[in-house]
């Protein structure tokens, strides 16, 4: 970074008390350039990454440079795209028409409050493809052009579109302040894809839908791996709980396909989410089998394209055919759930080889999940503990007061709501709400979904989770708050660094980088299960933590 | 009237002014935003800027208080160290108080108190040394929460990662 002149500044200082230019604009949003600076751009795709997915357009190319090295027709194109999406998308077209700009959502976007960027704001977000819409395709564009904000495909244009299409989690928080009902994530949605056809895109999410394609999950796990992964968990288990759990693989047959986020077998503190599963399964004896193929609950194809969403999640039924399972039961995900009950059915269904689902434990038939077929862990273990099916012991959990972050996509997509908080009441001792504003409906996004959970934006991350962050700072300091607990494992990989800047550690445990642990839901659920033939007297916690005791108490 | 009079007196005309000057460093558009909306959580970075310079206004006046670095203060630097701007920009607006207080004086025609006022300045010129080190402290942090992605492994889902049979063969290679 430059170090400015102190002639400059002292100018600056005594007359110019506006010294904020950065990326912050002044002018008005027409006029205003998009500045591509390291850090506030995710990378592009790599090339081999492009034409694995059979893209066009391929190349090495960077937004910070002029040149995009667009193909030549690039202009026409992209028109055409949006022509074809009109025609197909009833819904984009109608959200192209009806927007009053109300301003009902622009103070509603993390992005926007994080940022501060007007361009932030969804209704703006939406009018930078708008103002294109309307100029080619309106009725009476060449009337009122610019005098409406119509505005010409240029190259500014298509920039702008990259910047903050890649600052929009599609959390859908602006869509339910809109009194039209616009769903601007959709908006979102057609920018990438728009920009996917002239060869636009980033790494991060190209990489591990070309990964998710080819061995099942994002990670890339191979089958062999996948397996050898969960079976340290199944060690770690027996080691914290003295219970052996029996997890099985593309077993034919079983009642239950299980699928989750590879991220919750491979990383942490995912992995702990993993070994709750693993041990309310054993503890129910469900006859259920893991997928070492359908092995990604998540799908990066949601960010890229609608056909390459399609592709990806066609894995879950096609698997659930070949195993001959009943019915499917999933992980703690976000976006993952936007799919399967928005789109699952339409683009992969009907799954009529499937049950409805019915819990094997309890005899409860999931009848919202009759045509999907698919059924989310917190509605299938809400039920056992309503049941009283699982035997739990919520001191074990004493060491952890959490708050509950909403996902957005369970949460919004889904209407996940009362689950969790019903799960939790039964598993904690004791925990707190954040403020109304921010959970249920209205929850704040944890500000990297969508596939910017990648490490090179991290401060613009760290800026877009503040809305959350500054919701649980309040938790912590009204209620001692001391975990953060979701359904979600882009939340589980994403929450924590937000953690780490907004809460950091301020105890004397040098091991501990934030005052609030993030934790998945079915982690505490594994964790105060009491589990046949397990050790006397547990002493630690799924993460090796050591547990509220009458001797560590005393 | 003293000067350390005058500042408790225009405490909030002079805040609110400085308000005005901080957050008008944002759009217009964002600027109405972040200075109307009063509640915390619809809008955090205008509480956080708001509760900041008053935590800091008080610490200039109050000649006993020997911490700059408050709570909310910390907070406001936090969400700075963050923004797209260098640390000249982010830290600059501390000097606008002088003005703001420089202002008022010359409105009361308090010229004889010249002294006091430069004692002031030279309370707001070791004020801005302090939040330097809180800024660079800032920064620090989020270093630091780039380096635990890598300590913790939690880089291979947040750093384009590779496939990790990939990573299996590299190793087998590099073995050979």
């Amino acid at each position: 970074m430059a170090i400015p002149k102190v002639e400059q500044l002292r100018v600056n200082v005594a007359h110019e008390p506006n010294m904020f230019t950065g990326a912050i604009p002044k002018a008005d949003w027409q006029d205003t350039f998009t500045e591509f600076k390291e850090g506030n751009f995710a990378y592009p795709a790599k090339p081999e990454m492009v034409d694995y997915h059979g893209f066009p357009n391929s190349r090495v190319w960077s937004p910070d440079e002029e040149d995009w090295k667009l193909p030549d027709n690039w202009e026409t194109i992209i028109l055409q795209g949006l022509k074809d999406r009109l025609g197909k998308f009833r819904s984009l077209k109608l959200y192209m028409d009806i927007c009053v700009r109300c301003g009902a959502c622009a103070d509603k976007c993390h992005f926007f409050l994080g940022t501060g960027d007007p361009k932030n704001m969804p209704v703006l977000r939406a009018e930078l493809l708008r103002s294109v819409y309307r100029n080619e395709f309106s009725v009476g564009r060449k009337i009122l052009g610019k005098m409406m904000g119509n505005r010409p495909m240029t190259a500014n244009v298509l920039k702008e579109w990259f910047m903050y299409s890649y600052q929009c989690t599609e959390c859908r928080r602006c869509s339910v302040f809109c009194p039209y009902g616009i769903d601007t994530a959709e908006v979102t949605m057609m920018m990438r894809e728009l920009l996917h056809l002239v060869g636009v895109g980033i790494n991060w999410i190209l990489e591990p839908a070309a990964n998710s394609n080819r061995t099942g999950n994002h990670m890339g796990l191979q089958p062999h791996t996948f397996k050898e992964n969960i079976s340290y968990l199944v060690d770690d288990i027996k080691e914290i709980t003295g219970v052996d759990v029996h997890p099985t693989f593309n077993r034919k047959g079983a009642e239950v396909l299980f699928i989750t986020p590879s991220a919750d077998v491979f990383a942490e503190p995912g992995i702990f989410t993993f070994m709750g599963y693993l041990l309310m399964f054993e503890h129910i004896g469900l006859d259920y089998t893991l997928s070492t193929y359908a092995s990604e609950g998540g799908n990066f194809g949601l960010f890229t394209n609608n056909e390459m969403m399609k592709k990806l999640n066609a894995k879950m039924y096609a698997e659930a055919k070949r195993l001959g399972v009943k019915w499917l039961l999933g992980g703690e995900c976000g976006h993952m759930w936007r799919v399967l009950h928005q789109y699952m059915d339409t683009m992969n269904g009907p799954a009529d080889f499937l049950e409805v689902p019915k819990s094997p434990v309890t005899g409860t038939v999931f009848k919202n999940a009759a045509s999907t077929k698919m059924i989310h862990i917190s509605e299938f273990t809400a039920d056992l503990i309503k049941h009283k099916k699982l035997k739990l012991d919520p001191s074990r959990n004493a060491h952890r007061v959490p708050t509950f972050h909403d996902s957005c996509n369970p949460a919004r997509a889904m209407g996940l709501l009362d689950e969790p908080r019903y799960i939790l009441d039964a598993v904690v001792p004791t925990w707190h709400e954040m403020n109304e504003n921010t959970i249920r409906e209205k929850t704040f996004c944890c500000g990297s979904g969508t596939g910017l959970n990648t490490g090179e934006i991290m401060e613009l991350r760290m800026r877009s989770g503040l809305p959350r962050a500054n919701a649980v700072q309040e938790v912590n300091e009204k209620y001692g708050v001391n975990c953060l607990a979701n359904v979600c494992a882009i939340d589980r990989a994403t929450l924590q660094p937000l953690m780490e800047y907004w809460l950091p550690n301020t105890s004397d445990d040098p091991m501990r980088t934030t005052d609030v642990d993030v934790i998945g839901l079915s982690e505490l659920v594994g964790n105060a299960l009491v589990m046949d033939g397990e050790i006397e007297n547990r002493e630690q916690g799924l993460r090796f933590e050591e547990l509220i005791t009458a001797d560590t108490e005393g | 009237m003293k000067l350390q009079e005058l500042l408790i007196k225009n405490r909030d005309s002079i805040l609110a002014d400085w308000e005005d000057i901080v957050l008008g460093e944002y759009a217009p558009e964002t600027f109405r935003i972040f200075k109307k909306q009063k509640n915390r959580f619809a809008n955090p970075i205008g509480h956080k800027t708001v509760t900041g310079l008053a935590e800091l206004f008080d610490v200039l006046c109050d000649e006993s208080a020997e911490e700059v670095d408050t709570p909310a203060l910390i907070e406001m630097l936090k969400v700075r160290a963050l923004q797209p701007i260098t640390a000249a920009e982010a830290l600059s607006f501390l000097f606008e108080i002088k003005i703001l207080v420089e202002q008022r004086c010359q409105k009361q025609g308090m010229d004889k108190h010249y002294k006091e006022f430069l004692v002031f300045c030279a309370r707001v010129d070791a004020t801005a040394l302090a939040m330097f080190s809180i800024f660079t402290n800032c920064r620090q942090q989020v270093y630091q929460v780039r380096l635990n992605e890598f300590k913790t492994g939690r880089n291979i889902i947040t750093d384009n990662a590779k496939c990790s049979s990939q990573v299996v063969r590299e190793n087998m290679k590099n073995d050979e």
